[in-house]
């Protein structure tokens, strides 16, 4: 059993993570599929029709995730497809890692250029970016567990907004981190 | 009780928001500073031997009288760190632990050698002393000097194995000293000569890259 409390700020949290993430693939298609193709998972026949799907989908687990937190539909679909997707990235990053390809476009929501590596304008994918997306994963299993009937209060609802405020402010440093480790590798490597 | 309970909560609330804002902005500054801070070299100076010469056989001796020979080249196969200092010099004296931490990182194919020259001999016993120097040959050389054309100090030379001159240059930090044994390695002379082989490099990709997204 979890705290319905807990279950809200996972459902806010992965609202607006989705919803971010469509938006930024939406905005700008050609990047989103040529960071899709680097990847080299697909055939490219598949890989042209999952990369028309995939910002859809990102747009309809938002709502899902969103009409849950606001509204309290349970929907176990929702949860379900959100791990399916989150793993299926999280395989694909886990895979090329191990290909050896760590120097690929991670494509990822939040890598806007100015944020990103000088050297080649993207954030690359990496250990760290691996383990983000299986903490995610492992969040949105935990969005299965049942929840408690415990109301409410308005208390509760100061908490989940500063409780999502302080989410997004880390994962934003800690995409920096990652951001920042990838230019630290690019420096020469045998220091003392 | 309640009431004071909730109070706390909303400080502290207020409190890691803060927090989390502090650290997004210094991670956020971290990544500024690595756009900003652009590869520097050690500066080279044009004149004396030049890159890629075969370097002059010089019979020397250490401050503790032993015989050294530098330059030509060398029968274990190590290529020759020089730093040239002073104890008049202060930046050498921090300079010397960061030279000998970069070089153990490199221990298996280069040695590291200290040069100085004028002075008394026992001011550079008492400085090599001070500074620990004991498992390192500190040359006292004017002619080594002269050879390599050393006008400002601390500066560098790297002679690899084969006795040809890889690097030279005023080195002032760490990065600096990287620099000539990158170019060693790399084969490149210059950072500007890096930045124009770059550059080069990716206006031959970018059509290609083009006609790969589009």
């Amino acid at each position: 059993m979890i705290d319905p409390l807990f279950l809200r700020i996972i459902s806010l949290g992965f609202a607006a993570l989705f919803l971010f993430a469509a938006a930024h693939k939406l905005g700008n298609r050609a990047h989103f599929r040529a960071s899709f193709a680097a990847y080299e998972i697909l055939p490219a026949g598949l890989s042209k029709s999952a990369v028309s799907i995939i910002p859809f989908l990102e747009l309809v687990l938002a709502l899902g995730w969103m009409a849950h937190a606001l509204f309290g539909f349970k929907v176990e679909l929702v949860s379900l497809l959100s791990i399916a997707l989150l793993t299926s990235y999280t395989a694909a990053i886990a895979v090329n890692l191990l290909r050896g390809r760590n120097y690929i476009d991670c494509g990822c929501s939040f890598s806007r250029s100015e944020f990103a590596n000088p050297a080649n304008g993207s954030q690359q994918i990496s250990p760290g970016l691996l383990l983000r997306n299986l903490l995610l994963v492992v969040i949105a299993i935990v969005s299965t567990f049942p929840s408690s009937d415990r109301l409410l209060h308005p208390i509760d609802f100061f908490a989940l907004a500063f409780s999502l405020l302080v989410f997004t402010l880390i994962y934003g440093a800690y995409n920096q981190l990652l951001v920042n480790s990838n230019a630290i590798n690019s420096w020469r490597q045998k220091h003392a | 009780m309640l009431e004071a309970l909730l109070i706390s909560n909303i400080v502290l609330w207020v409190l890691v928001v803060v927090l989390a804002l502090l650290v997004l902005a210094l991670t956020r500054q971290v990544g500024i500073l690595h756009e900003r801070v652009a590869p520097a070299g050690a500066l080279m100076p044009t004149s004396g031997p030049k890159i890629g010469e075969l370097t002059e056989v010089l019979s020397l001796k250490n401050i503790h009288d032993q015989a050294l020979t530098l330059g030509g080249e060398n029968v274990d196969g190590l290529a020759s760190f020089i730093l040239f200092i002073s104890p008049t010099c202060p930046v050498c004296k921090s300079l010397v632990p960061t030279a000998k931490s970069l070089v153990k990182s490199e221990s298996h194919r280069m040695q590291l050698i200290f040069a100085s020259d004028g002075d008394a001999l026992e001011q550079h016993q008492r400085y090599a002393q001070d500074l620990s120097l004991d498992d390192y040959s500190y040359v006292l050389s004017e002619s080594l000097g002269r050879t390599f054309e050393v006008s400002k100090l601390p500066f560098a030379v790297l002679i690899a194995a084969d006795g040809t001159l890889r690097g030279k240059g005023l080195v002032n930090t760490r990065e600096h000293m990287e620099s000539l044994i990158e170019s060693m390695d790399s084969g490149v002379m210059t950072v500007q000569e890096y930045i124009g082989s770059a550059q080069t490099q990716q206006e031959e990709i970018k059509p290609s890259a083009m006609e790969h997204t589009s």
